[in-house]
């Protein structure tokens, strides 16, 4: 009579436990040290609350009720901030370009290798999505991919497909920048040639009565996109000169840029403020530079020169890089130099946000952003901090007490 | 001995520069890191003609003297292993052997990696050939704010450079292979020879110095090695070199530096037990991933620390500043004060100018750096770079 009792309180439990799963949903609460929820915002001890992977409200502990059922995440003693956001990357990929000049219909969703070290060393840095695009050595290189560093198949990493499709105004092939360009014109009038022919077709068909056909073949879809400003042309300029051109190009052809640097293309930035676009910087953004006459080294500081000029800039990395690993490391070289900490965090999160068109989804903490998190064991531009965990989508997917490989890098000591 | 000499000397230019007759600065700085001593917080430095006179709390300023303000003063920066002014090509591939070759000779004041150098606070560098030979010439000492090459060298024949990096065996062939693949027609073309060769090469110079067989040259100038008289800096990229270089100095008798200093977490205790240094450079701890088939362990530094084992910082090219180098040192357990001596006091010890550079203090040559906060903290820059008791940046330096 006794065991059956017990047997029933215990049924009773589960059954009001089920009933409130399905009433309330699930609700996480972070106490922070402080959350940094914006590029110039930050908010002492800030809390945040997350329902279903998206941030639902952020504000000073007096501020904010934390609901009776939330799972509380106390990291009192950590910084929080945005999951940073790579604008640009063709790291990732099994190989970075496609062998022919011209192949706008290809996209990296197809090349993407989840076990590259890349993702590895980009989670462990407080990536919490980054675009990947084709390199630089084709002319139409293919359509990007959003994805997270965090999942076993590019499926599981996915967050968006075709994002940005890559132009590229370096010269390949064995041509000059003359015959590059010319070739560049040449396609993008061809399609525009086709995309009308197409249309017309389409308008005589539906008057002959004939079957129409409504969609481009799948081969021009692309770069009907391209043309239509519904997909966003990344530019790769390797000198001013190119981008200058690429300038141009985009004028002639009505495009939605957004210009990826070389180190040299710096000197163009009078031009590209003046047209409005947004750039992403090379990881080398801060350099020793001679000039050519006068032979006096400067040190130019590429990030501070288009934040003067008032250009939205978004900063890149390279994994391989002994000196420009990470992006916090590329953050903090330019803010040592001169860039201001507003527009150095910018960089590495807002800013890119808005070139991925995810500018309201991503980088900053914020009720209807993802909850992309990055828990921080001191002040993002610090040398010695550490990324101690990484939230994506409410779950965490990285910890830093769990990272072997990390453990084998500081092997001996005692962090 | 030589440090009541010093002393001597010291007292002797700072009493002359209360005469008024000599060249003299002062430094006042929030905190002074002598390296050498304590931290002196607030600290002051005395300049006569280009040496450290005093160093002090508080010391009485004479007139006319030239003032440098700054939050802190830390030894002028120290690179043991430098590429700066000496234009690529680095090694002389006709033959294995040019102890001869001397990167003195390709120096150029005027490069603009030297001006960054010394814009970084690097006051003084090791340049030497590369590690494609396996003894590949002469390193020298410079100063990064000379304004000719002759003003710039401090020593030209400073250490003798070898290499036991298989990098020294890739691309060479045997007269005897047709058709030929490769320009470069010469031994070793294995890694059992670079060994032999090394080995040998070190026992013939001294076979020769003895009387014991034909001096030439170039035996004459490996001889020096074993015989004490100048360092030997060998180049290694893997435990596995690592273990063949203490095979072969212990039989040979000498003690080498280590560059490079890929996995010496791997040879740690023999390399303890010899008492030899290591010139780390930063693909040896810096970059993950960067260094396919050898271990990259960031906690080097701290490592060789731990276990006393005396160790420089060095560029070695990869355009980590020093302020960078000692950054990434301590983001991974170094402490700062042991970060700021393998850039400073440890590097000059192991090019045997330890008397007069790496620290702050009376009567050493005045390579003075002012940082705008503590060193390696965020944000820390580079503000001014004295040189041989002269502000050297921002301005240009000698030139």
């Amino acid at each position: 009579m006794r065991r059956i009792s017990v047997y029933a309180a215990l049924w009773c439990g589960v059954c009001a436990a089920a009933a409130h799963g399905a009433a309330a949903r699930h609700v996480t609460a972070v106490k922070t040290k402080a959350a940094i929820v914006a590029a110039d915002a930050e908010i002492p001890q800030g809390v945040i609350l997350i329902e279903e992977g998206v941030i639902t409200a952020v504000d000073a502990p007096g501020r904010l009720q934390i609901p009776w059922n939330a799972e509380v995440i106390d990291a009192s003693d950590k910084i929080v901030m945005p999951g940073l956001v790579v604008a640009h990357t063709s790291e990732g990929l099994e190989r970075q370009n496609e062998s022919m000049p011209d192949v706008p219909w290809i996209s990296t969703f197809d090349a993407i290798d989840p076990f590259q070290p890349y993702f590895r060393r980009a989670l462990r840095d407080g990536v919490a999505a980054a675009l990947v695009l084709p390199g630089n050595a084709t002319r139409f290189g293919g359509t990007g991919t959003i994805v997270k560093p965090a999942g076993a198949t590019v499926d599981e990493m996915l967050i968006q497909r075709r994002v940005g499709l890559k132009v590229s105004l370096a010269p390949a092939g064995g041509l000059n920048r003359m015959g590059h360009m010319q070739k560049l014109r040449e396609f993008l009038r061809a399609e525009q040639k086709f995309l009308a022919d197409f249309q017309t077709a389409k308008k005589e068909a539906a008057q002959a009565g004939r079957p129409v056909q409504e969609e481009v073949p799948l081969e021009h879809k692309d770069m009907e996109d391209l043309l239509a400003g519904r997909l966003t042309a990344f530019v790769y300029c390797q000198s001013a000169g190119d981008a200058v051109r690429a300038l141009e190009l985009v004028d002639e052809f009505k495009l939605k840029a957004v210009l990826v640097l070389g180190t040299d293309a710096w000197r163009a930035a009078g031009a590209i403020a003046k047209a409005k676009l947004p750039v992403i910087l090379p990881p080398d953004a801060v350099f020793f530079d001679e000039d050519p006459e006068t032979g006096e080294v400067v040190r130019r500081n590429l990030p501070a020169i288009f934040a003067q000029a008032r250009v939205p800039f978004a900063l890149q990395c390279h994994s391989r890089s002994i000196n420009a690993g990470s992006l916090w490391q590329v953050a903090a070289e330019a803010v040592r130099h001169g860039l201001g900490r507003k527009e150095a965090l910018a960089a590495i999160t807002a800013t890119p946000a808005q070139l991925l068109g995810l500018g309201q989804k991503l980088g900053q903490i914020k009720p209807g952003f993802r909850a992309n998190l990055l828990f921080l064991t001191g002040d993002p531009l610090d040398p010695r901090t550490w990324v101690d965990r990484v939230m994506i989508d409410g779950a965490f997917v990285y910890e830093r007490a769990q990272d072997k490989y990390l453990q084998e890098l500081i092997e001996g000591t005692k962090q | 001995m030589t440090r009541r000499a010093a002393m001597c000397a010291a007292v002797l230019v700072a009493a002359a520069a209360r005469c008024g007759a000599a060249e003299t600065a002062v430094v006042k700085a929030g905190a002074v890191h002598t390296v050498k001593g304590d931290v002196l917080a607030p600290g002051m430095i005395l300049i006569v003609d280009g040496r450290i006179a005093e160093v002090g709390k508080e010391i009485p300023e004479p007139e006319g003297a030239a003032v440098y303000k700054a939050e802190v003063a830390v030894p002028g920066f120290i690179d043991a292993a430098s590429v700066i002014g000496v234009a690529p090509p680095r090694d002389e591939e006709s033959c294995e052997t040019t102890p001869r070759v001397r990167a003195a000779d390709a120096f150029d004041a005027a490069a603009p990696d030297v001006a960054a150098a010394r814009m970084q606070g690097i006051t003084l560098a090791r340049i030497g050939p590369g590690n494609r030979n396996v003894f590949g010439g002469m390193c020298a000492l410079v100063t990064t704010y000379g304004a000719t090459a002759r003003d710039s060298i401090v020593r030209d024949e400073a250490a003798l450079k070898a290499s036991l990096d298989p990098e020294a065996v890739r691309g060479n062939r045997s007269w005897d292979l047709t058709p030929p693949r490769s320009p470069f027609f010469r031994r070793p073309t294995t890694r059992m020879a670079l060994v032999q060769m090394f080995t040998e090469t070190l026992e013939r110079a001294k076979e020769a110095r003895a009387g014991l067989r034909p001096a030439t040259l170039d035996l004459e100038a490996i001889g020096r090695v074993p015989a004490g008289e100048l360092p030997l800096h060998v180049y290694t990229r893997t435990a596995f070199d690592l273990r063949a270089l203490l095979d072969a100095s212990a039989r040979a008798g000498v003690a080498p530096v280590i560059e490079g200093g890929i996995e010496v977490h791997r040879e740690l205790g023999g390399i303890k037990a010899r008492g030899l240094a290591v010139i780390l450079t930063p693909e040896a701890f810096g970059a993950v991933g960067a260094l396919s088939g050898a271990q990259v362990r960031a906690s080097l530094p701290a490592l060789l620390a731990d276990s006393e084992v005396p160790f420089a910082l060095a560029t070695a090219g990869f355009g980590l500043e020093p302020l960078d180098l000692g950054a990434l040192a301590v983001r991974h357990g170094l402490a700062p004060d042991r970060a700021l001596r393998a850039l400073t006091l440890a590097p000059a010890r192991i090019l045997g100018i330890d008397g007069e550079r790496g620290s702050i203090t009376a009567g050493a040559v005045a390579d003075i750096v002012l940082l705008s906060g503590a060193p390696f903290a965020a944000g820390t820059r580079v503000v001014q770079v004295i040189g041989n008791g002269k502000l050297v940046f921002p301005k240009g330096g000698g030139r």
